[in-house]
Order: C-alpha cells, then sequence, then structure tokens
C-alpha cells in the first residue's frame, strides 16, 4: 500500500529514534526508503516544523529527532490505532 | 402532553443523564478524530470527527428539549390546573417538535456521514451525496408523524456501518475493531427497540440502556487507542 506523507515522516522519525536519536544523513536515505531529492524535502519539512534538528559534526553532520518529534511519532502510533479500530 | 413524553414517570431525567454521557462519548471522539486530522492533513478523519460532532449535537439537541418539556409536565402535575396545561401545551409543543426535528436530521446526517466515510465513499459524486441527504431530510420531516421512520432509517445506517465494522474486522483480526463492531450492533439494536416504545413504555428504557450499552463499549475501544505505547 502506498504510503502517505504522515507515513514517510513517521518512518524517518522511527528511523532517528530506532538509531538511538540521531542519524547520519545516508542512513537516514536508505532507512526511509527515499529517493535523494524527496529526502531533501522531507529533511527541509521536518526541520522548519522543528521536529528533527541538524547536528554538525567534525567531518558531517547528524540529524537530531527532538522532543516535539518524539511526541508527534507517539501520536502517530495512536491515529494508527485509532484507524484500525474504527476501520477508517 | 403526554404523547411527547416516552419515558414512564420513574425514568424521566434519567435519559437525560443517559444521553449527557452519550454525547460526552461523542464529543471524544470527535474531538481526537480532528486532532488526528491536524496532524495527518487526512480528509476521512475530518469527516469522522464531524461526523461524531453532529451526533454530539443531536443528542445536546435532544437533552434540552426534553428537559425542557420533562419540567412542563412536572410543573402540570405538581399544579394540576387546566389553565396552566393549556397554556403550556402550546408554546411546549413548538418547541418540542422543532428539537425533535433537529434531533433526527443530526443524527441521519450523521450516521449517513459515517456511512460515507468507513465506505470510502466520501468522493462520490455530488449528486448522489445530494440525493442521499435529501432521504435523509425526507425521513427526518416524514418522521415527525411516523416515528418508526426515524428509527428504522437510523438502524439501516448502522446495519450497514457494523457490515463494513465486520468486515474491517475479518480483514485486521483486531480487538478493538471486534469492540467498535459491538458498539455500533449495539446501537442499531436500540434503534429497533426505540420503534415500540410508544406503546410499551418499558422498550423505551431498555433502549436508552442498550444506547448507552452502545457507547460504552465505544469509550472502552477510545481509551485502548488512547493508552497505546510505542
Amino acid at each position: 500500500m502506498r504510503r502517505t506523507r504522515i507515513d514517510i515522516i513517521n518512518d524517518m522519525l522511527m528511523a532517528i529514534v530506532n538509531k538511538g536519536g540521531a542519524i547520519k544523513p545516508t542512513h537516514l536515505l536508505y532507512k526511509s526508503n527515499l529517493s535523494h531529492t524527496l529526502m531533501k524535502e522531507y529533511v527541509s519539512e521536518l526541520t522548519a516544523k522543528k521536529l528533527i534538528e541538524e547536528q554538525p559534526l567534525k567531518r558531517g553532520k547528524n540529524f537530531t529527532i527532538t522532543e516535539k518529534g518524539r511526541k508527534l511519532s507517539r501520536e502517530y502510533k495512536k491515529m494508527k490505532e485509532f484507524q484500525e479500530a474504527f476501520g477508517l | 402532553m403526554a404523547k411527547f413524553i416516552l419515558s414512564p414517570e420513574w425514568f424521566l431525567g434519567i435519559d437525560a443523564g443517559f444521553e449527557v454521557v452519550t454525547m460526552a462519548v461523542a464529543v471524544l471522539i470527535a474531538f481526537t478524530s480532528y486532532k488526528f486530522y491536524k496532524i495527518s492533513n487526512m480528509k476521512k478523519y475530518l469527516y469522522f470527527g464531524v461526523a461524531f460532532a453532529m451526533l454530539a449535537t443531536a443528542f445536546a439537541t435532544r437533552v434540552l428539549t426534553n428537559l425542557i418539556i420533562y419540567y412542563n409536565f412536572i410543573e402540570q402535575n405538581s399544579f394540576g390546573i387546566a389553565q396552566a396545561v393549556h397554556e403550556a401545551v402550546g408554546p411546549a409543543s413548538n418547541f418540542f417538535s422543532t428539537g425533535l426535528l433537529g434531533y433526527r436530521i443530526l443524527t441521519l446526517t450523521a450516521l449517513l456521514g459515517l456511512y460515507l466515510v468507513l465506505s470510502r465513499k466520501a468522493k462520490t459524486s455530488k449528486s448522489v451525496k445530494g440525493l442521499l441527504m435529501y432521504f435523509v431530510l425526507i425521513a427526518s420531516i416524514f418522521s415527525t408523524q411516523v416515528t418508526l421512520v426515524f428509527h428504522l432509517t437510523a438502524a439501516a445506517f448502522l446495519f450497514f456501518i457494523s457490515m463494513m465494522t465486520l468486515r474491517t474486522y475479518f480483514r485486521n483480526k483486531s480487538n478493538k475493531t471486534k469492540q467498535t463492531l459491538a458498539a455500533f450492533t449495539l446501537l442499531m439494536f436500540s434503534q429497533l427497540i426505540f420503534i415500540p416504545a410508544i406503546y410499551i413504555p418499558i422498550a423505551y428504557v431498555v433502549a436508552q440502556v442498550v444506547q448507552l450499552a452502545g457507547f460504552i463499549t465505544m469509550l472502552f475501544t477510545f481509551r485502548k487507542v488512547k493508552n497505546a505505547k510505542n
């Protein structure tokens, strides 16, 4: 089944959570199963909405999940349960 | 005057209490669905929330209408004065009819909305939706003369909603879906039990209890959703 926008956002957030809260861009690209262009678009959106933050490193950068991002991920889980319960 | 009140005297006010509870459950579900719409931007959550908000408004209308009628009824029985009865019946009759019509239009529209969302037919053509809404209006208006029409129409909607929920349950085998199925089925039966209430007052009591049970079951499902952990 085709992923919706919120499904992709949650997949990206969960990818970061599963990596201990911080993830390299290439790992995020692989885990989110998106093209590079699309991933950049989503990263821009997630950063603008303060769901993730860019953390510069000595070499390269990491993406870290914020508390707002973690909260969204929890709400996503409840949304899916709601969808399942009511057959939406 | 008595024809407006289907409830046995000992149940007066208790039914309003039941409907306040069902209204609260409908508000909770409506609010939560709207919250998920804001998160996901998916219209199905918005339509689902609006349908439950309409149900909540319908119950609020009914509670208000019934309480005002009950108050008049109690006053008449206390005073026992013919003049007071005559004065009370006129405006109360109009108020009750308007409130009842409002309750029925809102309820049937809400059930129609739920049916369209759950059957994935919310994107169906405007003319079909318009026609369905026309039938809802006709059924509501006609039901002011023949109460049977409202309860049968509501039961029919709830039957189809239950069938769709059953299909969803066969697909996902989820306990939460099974509870939702139980809730909608109880609501369907409550509408059928309301039908003989004009002649058998105890049927009104049973129907109210079954309706409350349906919404309480839905509340239990909702609690499981709210307590879902990562």
